[in-house]
């Protein structure tokens, strides 16, 4: 089986909500700046209770935030 | 520095200093016959467990999650830390039995071991927990640990 990646465009929602700062998203999201750090650098998968969390503070869907790619 | 990173480099700290200073008082002058003996190394050795407990709960009580603060924890560091534990416990079951085979190798020509050894093998034990899981857990912290992709 091929492996997979899951690509988050984290940062570029960060952006698009005026710069919003790690540890705000951190804090909305309910995890560590820590883990959002390690996200934008695709070091970390969140498990998806945490991708629907993060969905929900940029008020978009999951997969417009996620990306599966094999 | 995370909460869970915090508390992992206080444990070691603190574990690592007590099973340093235990050593001192029970290997320096003396070995397991003399710990044995006097009086005065296993008061040592049981104040130095105590201050090592208070210590630690001083520690987990001072980087406690405050209300309104930060996320203190959060899945990651409970991955890393359910991981960590799992495996402390298999290092300290290879620990006890190491210094176990150790000591019967050492002393099976006379047909017994020291008493002292006891308290030893009991205290290490200990400490034997605490610094690994503590170093498990900076090791996985350091690799990222990535949930959920092997």
């Amino acid at each position: 089986m091929a492996k997979a990646e899951i690509r988050n465009k984290i940062r570029r929602y960060r952006f698009e909500a005026g710069e919003m700062t790690q540890q705000e998203l951190a804090r909305q999201a309910g995890c560590t700046r820590q883990t959002i750090i390690l996200m934008e650098q695709s070091r970390y998968v969140p498990s998806l209770a945490l991708a629907f969390r993060i969905a929900r503070v940029f008020k978009a869907g999951i997969e417009e935030i996620f990306e599966y790619v094999e | 520095m995370t909460q869970a990173r915090k508390r992992a480099v206080f444990t070691f700290l603190i574990w690592g200093s007590v099973m340093a200073a235990f050593s001192v008082i029970f290997f320096i002058g003396g070995g397991p016959e003399r710990y044995a003996l006097e009086k005065w190394r296993r008061l040592a050795g049981a104040a130095l467990i105590a201050g090592g407990y208070i210590f630690f709960m001083l520690m987990n009580f001072l980087t406690r999650t405050r209300q309104g603060g930060d996320v203190g924890r959060d899945e990651r560091d409970e991955d890393i830390r359910m991981r960590a534990n799992a495996s402390a416990f298999v290092v300290v079951l290879i620990y006890v039995f190491v210094l176990s085979i150790f000591l019967w190798e050492r002393h099976q020509g006379g047909g017994f071991v020291p008493v002292g050894w006891m308290w030893f093998l009991a205290y290490s034990t200990s400490f034997a927990a605490f610094i690994s899981s503590s170093v498990i857990a900076l090791i996985l912290e350091s690799k990222a640990f990535r949930h959920g992709q092997g």
